[in-house]
């Protein structure tokens, strides 16, 4: 039987169907991702409702036209504080990732480029903190600090702060052995510029795609805490706790409870695909896979 | 078919003959059978088993089953015999308790005068800081035996509420030989109760089981009662059949629960909800600021959206239709008016809600933190700054008994049904509220005081509805709305009575009572 070529099974349109498949890998939960953000930018005129106004006399109402979400036991419009709880949940999140990356980055980059004692007690610090379940370290920490934006955005920063000097600290042991290095290194610069100019720029992909991960995790984390009482009080909207309040009345309702479910799902889901399209498009070694 | 005048005559009085023979076959078919384990699900800890402190509802139960008062009350709210079988009053500061013979503690010890005694002077002494301590100190003279059957309690005054005292919680009696043996009363329980603590193990379970000797023995062998925190959690345990037993339903379980011929709920409005509110913390030194937060609270939004519209506006005070010294000059002063509220702030000295910055504590209890959440945001939206604190239940307890809050979101069960109650909270040295919080005023103290003394009803009713008129006039709380308060059981479960006269609260403590269709 006689085989038929077809412009599809070229190398160039291969290659082209690949570049279009990793696009999709990385806009679609980039669309995601850009459309929460907008939710929290755009929260106030959103909805002619503010996020903890009261109507008791539509009470788990259902989707329509005045409420798109509907709205939960307490007459509030779910959306409105869908939209809200986004600006929380955000702030915190990139709040405690922004803090830890940083933090953790000049601390494992440093520990590596310098080695000896201080290499050591940093990297058995990180571990010690590794070590420990993140939620029951973030309950402890909460419970004696008491719950607060501030203090979530604590807590999930200081979970995080390890596990970028890991990162940073694997990346640096590679990097300081290259020839660039070292001739900085000779011409007399200091250890400061060194680590700023020659080995941050050259270990920023896989922290990238560390943050990326990490920011669904902390949204994870957050809505988990605040499921637990531990986040911002009440009747602040955060995602976690309407879950956990709503929850209580599902055999009365089921949307109020759905709707920020699906919105802390699908959030998570995004930054994680995020992330592993980060790293397949910033890894040479993954570049030219599906 | 024609019926005759005559045959229609019969048939109307075979009815009326037969109808209470069939209600006494009913009643003796559901006599009550012995034996069974009653799963008991518990809305929390009991946190403490000292039988001379209040721990709460919760530890209040828990006690009533395993201790003994000297007088109760029966299922109709009056006060019955309990350790004393009888009492009598030869003048009106002098009551002489006949004691019931017979009856022993849970270890074996006799119940005598002499633990009576010690009863009273352990409550009386101030390193046990009994919740009745400040109460007793100022009632009772001296308390006497007579003989090992029978006490003499002496009044400094006349007390219209002392038989209420000895009948609520906080009061029971205890052994003194057991006590002077080294008997831990905050680790281990000993009584003279239907029931006896077998085990414990905090946070997870209480056994009680069955004490054959008790003088009134229950129908059950045991009880487990179980702290279910989750208020989910405690409705699925009763739905699987997990527990037999639950307190505390929510509100939006309570519908279908009724409407299941599988389970009975029994439900009371005797317990509110109101916000505590601190004199000594400014802005509500002045009491214009708290009568105005009274006013801009619209408590049927509260009742809506916290309860589901089930439980009943507070816009009175804590005297309610039923009661005998029921003012209804003084029951519906609590309106929502926003513009008077206004007008009030202007009065203290404040411009607008904006100029108001408060702090309300909560417990993490969802009867709680819902009515919290909607006062809350209701003053928010008023103009006023509210930042809601969130705690649990044991730093709760401490900020209450120190007076460390500004606001604090709470709930109550009367301690009885006579206009009394008020002096537990608004008399300057009541244990339930003002003492811890300074609030005093000189004329409302006279009043509590006289309306103690006096035994007199009518004259009691004028002095009661002056106490109203003045709380009106001080605001020492918001009132919020009397809640829904409703235990479940499965239908196999009998005997249960829930107490009327704002005594429901109190039911728990009478598992003596109930038992297990089989």
């Amino acid at each position: 039987m006689p085989s038929s070529t077809r412009a599809s099974d070229t190398p160039e349109a291969e290659r082209a169907r690949r570049r279009r498949i990793r696009r999709l890998r990385l806009l679609t939960p980039a669309a995601v991702v850009g459309v929460v953000a907008a939710l929290a930018v755009l929260a106030p005129a959103l909805t002619a409702y503010g996020p903890e106004a009261i109507d008791p006399r539509l009470r788990m109402a259902l989707p329509s036209l005045t409420h798109p979400l509907g709205t939960d036991e307490f007459g509030r419009d779910i959306l409105s504080r869908l939209a809200f709880g986004a600006r929380i949940t955000l702030v915190v999140s990139v709040a405690s990732i922004a803090g830890a990356a940083g933090i953790g980055t000049l601390l494992g980059s440093a520990a590596a480029y310098l080695g000896g004692i201080g290499d050591l007690v940093v990297m058995r610090i990180a571990d010690g903190l590794l070590s420990f379940p993140p939620i029951l370290l973030a309950i402890l920490v909460i419970t004696f600090l008491g719950p607060s934006v501030v203090n979530v955005i604590l807590v999930i920063g200081l979970l995080y702060v390890p596990r970028f000097a890991r990162v940073a600290h694997a990346a640096t042991l590679s990097v300081r052995e290259t020839e660039y290095v070292a001739a900085a290194k000779a011409q007399g610069a200091p250890t400061a510029r060194i680590l700023r100019r020659d080995i941050l720029p050259n270990i920023a992909a896989p922290l990238f795609v560390q943050a990326s991960l990490a920011l669904g995790h902390a949204i994870l984390l957050e809505s988990g805490l605040s499921f637990l009482g531990l986040g911002p009080p009440p009747p602040a909207p955060s995602w976690g706790r309407m879950i956990e309040q709503s929850s209580r009345f599902m055999s009365l309702s089921v949307w109020p409870v759905v709707w920020p479910a699906a919105v802390v799902s699908g959030t998570v889901l995004a930054f994680n695909l995020l992330g592993d399209a980060l790293r397949d498009l910033l890894d040479p070694r993954l570049r030219g896979s599906v | 078919m024609r019926i005759s005048r005559r045959t229609l005559g019969k048939l109307i009085a075979g009815t009326i003959v037969g109808a209470p023979a069939f209600v006494r076959g009913t009643r003796a078919a559901a006599a009550p059978t012995r034996g069974g384990i009653l799963k008991f699900g518990l809305y929390r800890d009991p946190v403490g088993l000292d039988p001379h402190l209040n721990y709460g509802a919760t530890s209040s139960s828990l006690q009533g089953n395993v201790y003994d008062t000297l007088v109760t009350y029966d299922v109709h709210g009056n006060i019955a015999p309990a350790l004393a079988a009888s009492w009598s009053q030869p003048q009106p500061t002098l009551y002489i308790f006949s004691l019931r013979r017979n009856v022993t503690f849970h270890d074996g010890t006799p119940f005598t005068a002499a633990d009576v005694l010690y009863s009273f002077r352990r409550i009386l002494d101030p390193q046990t800081k009994a919740t009745r301590e400040k109460e007793f100190e100022e009632l009772i003279e001296s308390v006497r035996a007579r003989g090992d059957a029978a006490v003499e309690v002496r009044l400094r005054h006349p007390s219209a509420t002392f038989l209420d005292i000895l009948a609520g919680r906080e009061t029971f009696m205890v052994s003194q030989r057991w006590a002077e043996a080294g008997g831990d009363f905050k680790k281990a329980m000993n009584g003279t109760g239907a029931f006896r603590l077998a085990s414990y193990e905090p946070n997870v379970r209480y056994v009680l089981e069955r004490f054959p000797k008790a003088w009134d023995p229950a129908s059950l062998d045991r009880v487990e009662l179980a702290p279910i925190l989750d208020d989910r959690a405690r409705v699925n345990a009763l739905k699987s059949g997990q527990a037999d037993f639950i307190e505390y339903l929510p509100w939006q379980d309570t519908e279908f629960l009724m409407r299941s011929r599988d389970f009975r709920v029994y439900r009371g409005f005797e317990v509110f909800n109101m916000i505590r509110l601190n004199p000594t913390r400014p802005p509500l030194v002045n009491p214009k600021v708290r009568q105005a937060l009274n006013f801009a609270i619209n408590r049927e939004t509260v009742s809506l959206t916290a309860f589901g519209g089930q439980a009943q506006l507070m816009d009175g005070f804590l005297l309610r239709k039923d009661a005998w010294a029921y003012n209804p000059e003084t029951s519906k002063v609590w309106t929502y008016d926003p513009q008077r509220a206004l007008a009030l702030l202007k009065d203290a000295g404040l411009q607008r809600p904006q100029d108001l910055h408060l702090v309300l504590d909560s417990a993490n209890l969802t009867v709680h933190l819902d009515t919290a959440q909607v006062v809350a945001t209701m003053l928010r939206s008023w103009g006023a700054t509210v930042d809601l604190k969130i705690n649990d239940v044991a730093t709760l307890f401490q900020k209450r008994v120190t007076g460390d809050y500004m606001m604090m979101m709470d709930g109550l069960s009367l301690p009885w049904a006579d206009p009394d109650f008020y002096y537990r909270y608004f008399h300057s040295t009541g244990t339930a509220y003002a003492a811890a919080v300074k609030f005093k005023n000189a004329r409302l103290d006279q009043l509590l005081e006289e309306g103690q003394r006096i035994t007199d009803r009518n004259k009691r009713r004028a002095v009661y509805a002056d106490v109203e008129r003045i709380l009106f006039q001080e605001a020492p709380w918001i009132f919020v709305v009397w809640r829904p308060q409703a235990e479940a059981a499965r239908s196999a479960v009998k005997g249960y009575v829930r107490l009327p006269g704002g005594l429901g609260a109190l039911s728990v403590g009478y598992l003596n009572r109930v038992w297990i269709e089989k």
